[in-house]
């Protein structure tokens, strides 16, 4: 969708539509509007009514709301209203990459916003169930299902079942030194990876002498994000939700967040984003980059994402970067908090 | 050989090899008392006043080796210790070699 078919309303008219019962019909997937855009610029500081309200009415909307901040997200106005909002935008160019989003995968982009708008990140466990359940819905829905037909068209699957060891684990003293080490494969995150790590993960729980834990990637990548190849082998999505909340690398590495230091290099996408996250220290190579691509597949982040980003850089940016699927370089993320220190190349 | 110590194992308890690196926190024990080896020798606790490491290595038939952070079992599924930092020996209760526990296999979940 180009940037002029998107339609931005001004504060007043997003007030005014709100208004009436049936609003959420007119949004969403089901309805004639893939998102709702107000320009938060437009009202000046006099316009009636409060963000908390305009909150209120947005939060029924089954689709992506966004605040378009030309002025950028920290002007006074934008403040005022952005809180009301899923995601702001600074330019009609973001804009139009969410719009694009919404227009591809509605009920992705939907479930997205609804689910960060729970604000369930606030508790661990609370968190990681809600995006589960959100994933769950989505692997069962037709959005993804059009992604994995393309995909599998394009990329049979691979499996090698001599694959050596997915993690190498070091100790050095009282240091745990855990590589991800599929370094062909960019350090997809398999199953077989997550087991691995949530083994290495359980020593340094276990063993309180190991005072850190340094979580690195071999190879060019510190992780490209989940293994693509596995996708679609769930048993089904009801028990792939009982296997994420039953096993879960995330819960593990959020347990040790204090002690864990995750060094992270070129792509550190996806699960491999989400993952790094928990870590209490984030330590970033300039070559790093950062992205959040689950939602052009028809999914939410699934590997705790929506509850490490957002714990790090806040909901409308966690919304930012899986709305828009951009990519973030090394010195946003830092700039962001999503990483605490730069690394030497 | 010696016997190894005859009070019963307590989970969170450290022990080292005398004749390799290997040391091990017990995860799961019996009540009754479980002679381990590692490399064929008695384990000890860790920072015991025991004499250095003999220097010999592990008895020919029991330098299988140990990996750091892997859990070992008998097969009464009732002794688990955690290895913590791997040597050249092999872990035994009461002269029957451990396993090595792997995690219950789950399928993948996207």
């Amino acid at each position: 969708m180009a940037p002029d078919e998107v339609r931005v309303h001004t504060l007043a008219e997003a007030i005014g539509r709100l208004r009436t019962p049936d609003a959420a019909e007119a949004f969403g997937p089901l309805g004639d509007e893939r998102l709702l855009a107000v320009d938060v610029e437009s009202g000046g500081p006099t316009l009636p009514g409060s963000a908390d309200a305009l909150r209120t009415r947005l939060a029924r909307l089954p689709c992506p709301t966004v605040a378009l901040a030309r002025g950028g997200a920290h002007g006074a106005v934008a403040k005022r209203w952005a809180q009301a909002f899923d995601v702001v935008v600074e330019s009609e160019e973001e804009l139009a990459r969410v719009a694009d989003t919404a227009a591809r995968v509605p009920i992705a982009a939907a479930t997205c916003a609804q689910l960060l708008r729970l604000g369930a990140w606030r508790d661990l466990e609370a968190g990681l169930v809600a995006e589960s359940l959100a994933y769950a819905t989505l692997q069962a829905g037709p959005e993804f299902a059009a992604w994995l037909e393309a995909r599998r068209a394009a990329h049979p699957p691979r499996t090698d079942p001599a694959e050596p060891p997915p993690v190498r684990i070091a100790r050095d003293g009282d240091r745990l030194h855990v590589t991800l080490d599929r370094p062909a494969r960019r350090n997809a995150f398999s199953a077989a990876m997550r087991d691995a790590l949530i083994e290495a993960l359980a020593l340094a729980a276990a063993d309180a002498s190991l005072r850190e834990v340094q979580l690195d990637g071999a190879g060019p990548a510190f992780c490209a994000g989940g293994d693509l190849d596995e996708f679609g082998t769930r048993p089904d999505p009801a028990t792939a939700h009982v296997v994420r909340t039953t096993r879960s690398a995330a819960r593990a590495l959020a347990a040790l967040a204090p002690r864990v230091v995750a060094v992270v290099h070129g792509a550190c996408v996806g699960a491999g984003l989400e993952l790094a996250a928990f870590a209490g220290r984030v330590r970033v190579r300039p070559d790093a980059r950062f992205q959040l691509p689950e939602l052009a597949m028809g999914l939410v982040p699934g590997a705790g994402g929506t509850v490490s980003l957002p714990r790090r850089i806040g909901r409308h940016r966690t919304a930012w970067l899986a709305l828009t699927g951009s990519a973030i370089d090394a010195r946003t993320a830092l700039d962001w908090g999503l990483a605490d220190e730069m690394a030497p190349a | 050989m010696s016997t190894g110590s005859p009070a019963p194992l307590k989970p969170g308890t450290r022990l080292r090899s005398t004749v390799c690196a290997t040391e091990v926190m017990v995860i799961q024990a019996p009540d009754t008392p479980v002679a381990l080896t590692c490399g064929g020798a008695p384990m000890v606790p860790l920072g015991a006043p025991e004499p250095a490491a003999t220097g010999s290595g592990p008895a020919p038939d029991a330098g299988g080796g140990t990996q750091l952070g892997k859990r070992y079992a008998d097969g009464s599924g009732r002794l688990e210790l955690l290895c913590t930092r791997p040597g050249a020996g092999t872990l035994a209760a009461d002269g029957v070699p451990l396993a090595i526990k792997s995690p219950r296999p789950l399928p993948a979940s996207d």
